[in-house]
């Protein structure tokens, strides 16, 4: 057993990350549930993020004591039925009313309004992440004291939508200043107690960090955009082509390393008071984590490839053309668990792998300075966190 | 040796973060927390205390109540394990607890995922059926107008899309109208009837869409063998006018895109459904009860018409038999099988009493709608019979 920090002696002020959590113990937790999670068609989704935090949370020791996570799957599966009785319908009636405005009055704004259904999720699943952090925060404890997000998931919202076309003009270069004003509000509307929260991370540092990733993806498409832009047009369809297969695989290639720079960047500009934090994780441990999670995936891409041409060539002309409606709703039925069976297999093999590997990495490597900060947080008098987020946070649970 | 009865702790009170440094002792139904100077801080009745998920050897209580955040943590082992003695309930009984709990979750969705399906299956025609009469005849007929504008600017030609309005085919298009203009009369519909001859060479195939479009595809028309023939395909495209089956499956499809987005917790569903193209929502192929009743539909008017009522069986029978060749495209969307033949044979038969419904000069010019001789098709169309 062991303390890092004497009980009841003066607080250091520096103090550090344990993860001890073993990737066995989880990768057992994470294949015990993907089994319900197909048997349930994923509605078993709310109970595996449930275990997944959990197990995470109280796994991850600072300065000597545990996070804990408080959450109750079923209180996200209640936020998920409530959208789906109230959210669903008004979904369903909003875009048949799209097609029929489309069809009958404006057929030259059939895909704008086809696609005003698509917005109007994606302002929804800006809403929900918000709303996501709230649950997650207010039912994290850390030292008998929660965390709690105030502020507006609607203001949230509309700023990324806002920066997100700033981004798109610039071709990303105001990335790090989206991100650090999109930070603030999140941090400046987070407490620990009473303690509020900051965010002091100059965007420039991720700048410098990034600007060679972003020549790197970028730099060659954008030659060779400049050199379509003065040839002819069959030579001009083959470098558009060259152009995004090279935005495809220079894109992949860097994202680990992105991620990582982005993520450094994000903790160290935390701040409670007068705590900072710093987790300098090497990059390369990263890249360790995603290619085994490539690793895992090839094989299983082969595999689901392979079986699905068989099941093409050779199974399905052997079933006679007018199949009798029974056989047709179980060819439908299988089909469906095998979309089920994918997705949860590359869910868990993500989890299993850059998810942990990034949780570890983090908190094994991570500084805290001025922790004696949180000896003057309480808790907020009045407030209970027991309605806060559930609905968004049921949504947003897909990925857990 | 005896369990420990009393020993340290850190406590969180949960008002402040401070750390507690505390003894702990054992009581006969409690545990209580006193500060190093004696002072009491808490008293846990063992009832409501609660072991909290941690790493292996490490023990840390709460309350069962979920608003309280105070927190014990006891870093000694030995001592730790006489807690828990004394907690009574240990792990595994907790974990069985739990196992059941989760188990009776997955039943229950599972159930539900059952219903779900049974809705989509049977909730969802049933709703549609509902919905059907409630939609105005006004709004059908603006989407069967803009399904026909998105036809016609699809088609790639060569020529233009109808067939009967080039120089020569004339004669073609008036036996046309003359046998749509009998069918129309026998069958009476509350709606005007739109008909058309495709400039499709190939494909074997005929539907109705909404709002009394009915397309033929010429490909039919240099397939059948006589007037009677085609009368009684067309008789059965009437059937899903007067049906109105394209609305209905329009409203189906609505419904199981809900169904998806219920099951799959987003509204995935609803988004695929968004984005399907309007032909493939407002054309998709139509159950097999709404076939059957169309056959039934046909094999009336027929009769109405003192025709043959079995002439859509037996054009079908010809077609499986001289289509063997591959499946045609009207076949693909009219799924065949004796169990429809039969239907349509069960039907008590009926004498002609009619003539043949064109003369032998009309068929003629019939055949010559799209200006193709006899024999070539190197004109355009889609190719041999689509799949």
């Amino acid at each position: 057993m062991s303390v890092e920090v004497p009980a009841g002696a003066p607080m250091p002020g520096v103090a550090h990350g344990r993860f001890l959590g073993e990737r066995k113990a989880y990768f057992r937790l994470l294949s015990r549930d993907a089994l319900a999670l197909v048997a349930t068609l994923g509605l078993y989704r709310f109970w595996v993020a449930n275990d997944v935090r959990r197990y995470l949370w109280s796994h991850t020791v600072i300065a000597g004591d545990e996070l804990e996570y408080t959450g109750d799957p079923r209180e996200l599966f209640v936020g998920f039925l409530v959208v789906i009785v109230i959210l669903c319908p008004l979904f369903a009636v909003f875009t048949v009313l799209a097609k029929v405005a489309a069809l009958t009055w404006a057929p030259a704004l059939f895909g704008i309004l086809n696609l005003s259904p698509i917005l109007l999720i994606a302002l929804l699943a800006l809403l929900a992440l918000y709303q996501a952090r709230r649950y997650r925060l207010c039912h994290t404890v850390y030292r008998g004291l929660r965390f709690r997000l105030r502020g507006s998931a609607w203001v949230y919202a509309l700023l990324t939508i806002g920066w997100f076309i700033v981004n798109l003009c610039t071709l990303g270069l105001t990335y790090p200043l989206a991100r650090k004003y999109l930070e603030r509000y999140k941090m400046r509307h987070t407490y620990y107690g009473d303690l509020r929260g900051d965010f002091q991370a100059p965007a420039g540092t991720l700048f410098r960090s990034g600007l060679t990733l972003w020549v790197i993806v970028l730099g060659p498409a954008l030659a060779i955009f400049a050199f379509s832009g003065t040839s002819t047009d069959a030579e001009a369809s083959w470098a558009l082509r060259a152009a995004a297969v090279w935005l495809a695989v220079a894109g992949l290639a860097v994202y680990p390393a992105f991620h990582a720079n982005a993520l450094r960047w994000r903790i160290a500009g935390i701040r409670f008071g007068t705590l900072a934090m710093q987790a300098p994780f090497r990059t390369l441990d990263l890249y360790k984590a995603y290619l085994r999670f490539f690793a895992l995936m090839v094989p299983f891409a082969i595999l689901v490839f392979a079986v699905s041409w068989v099941v093409q060539h050779r199974v399905v002309p052997m079933l006679p053309e007018d199949l009798p409606r029974g056989l047709e709703l179980l060819r439908v039925i299988l089909t469906v668990l095998a979309y089920f069976v994918i997705l949860t297999v590359v869910t868990v093999a993500y989890q299993a792998t850059v998810r942990l590997a990034l949780w570890r990495l983090v908190v094994d490597r991570l500084t805290l300075t001025g922790v004696e900060a949180l000896n003057d947080a309480k808790a907020q008098p009045g407030w209970s966190p027991l309605h806060e987020g559930r609905i968004g946070g049921a949504l947003t649970i897909g990925g857990f | 040796m005896t369990a420990p009865t009393g020993g340290t702790g850190i406590f969180f009170d949960g008002v402040t973060a401070a750390r507690h440094a505390v003894t702990v002792t054992l009581e006969a139904d409690a545990l209580s927390i006193a500060a190093p100077d004696g002072a009491a801080l808490a008293r846990w009745p063992y009832a409501h205390v609660q072991r909290l998920p941690a790493a292996e050897h490490r023990l840390r209580l709460g309350l069962t109540d979920r608003g309280a955040s105070a927190r014990l943590a006891i870093p000694d082992q030995a001592f730790g394990a006489a807690v828990e003695e004394r907690l009574g309930v240990p792990d595994a009984e907790i974990d069985k607890r739990e196992q059941r709990r989760r188990h009776r979750v997955v039943e229950w969705t599972a159930a539900a995922v059952v219903a779900l399906l049974f809705l989509g299956i049977v909730g969802m025609p049933s709703l549609a059926e509902l919905l059907l009469p409630l939609m105005p005849a006004s709004v059908e007929q603006t989407f069967g107008d803009t399904i026909n504008q998105y036809r016609r600017a699809a088609f790639k030609g060569p020529g233009p899309f109808a067939c009967g309005v080039n120089k020569g085919e004339t004669e073609g298009q008036a036996a046309f109208l003359k046998l749509m203009g009998k069918l129309e009369v026998a069958a009476a519909l509350p709606v005007k009837l739109h008909p058309v001859v495709v400039r499709d060479l190939y494909t074997i195939n005929a539907f109705a869409t909404a709002g009394g479009y009915v397309y033929l595809l010429y490909g039919l028309i240099d397939f059948a063998e006589n007037p009677e023939e085609l009368a009684a395909v067309l008789a059965h495209e009437l059937g899903h006018v007067a049906h109105r089956d394209s609305m209905r499956s329009f409203l189906h499809e609505a419904g199981l895109s809900f169904i998806v987005s219920a099951v799959l917790g987003d509204v995935f569903g609803t988004s695929v459904f968004a984005l399907s193209p309007v032909n493939e929502v407002l054309s998709a192929r139509h159950t097999r009860t709404e076939e059957a009743a169309a056959d039934h539909y046909a094999t009336e008017l027929l009769r109405k018409m003192g025709q043959d009522p079995h002439a859509v069986a037996i054009y079908f029978e010809q077609m499986l038999r001289r289509g063997s060749l591959g499946s045609t495209a009207l076949l693909a969307d009219h799924p065949t099988n004796q169990e429809r033949l039969d239907a349509i044979l069960a039907t008590p038969p009926a004498e002609v009493t009619s003539g043949p419904v064109l003369t032998p000069e009309e068929w003629t010019a019939l055949k010559q709608i799209c200006a193709v001789p006899r024999g070539t098709g190197d004109v355009g169309g889609q190719g041999p019979a689509r799949k």
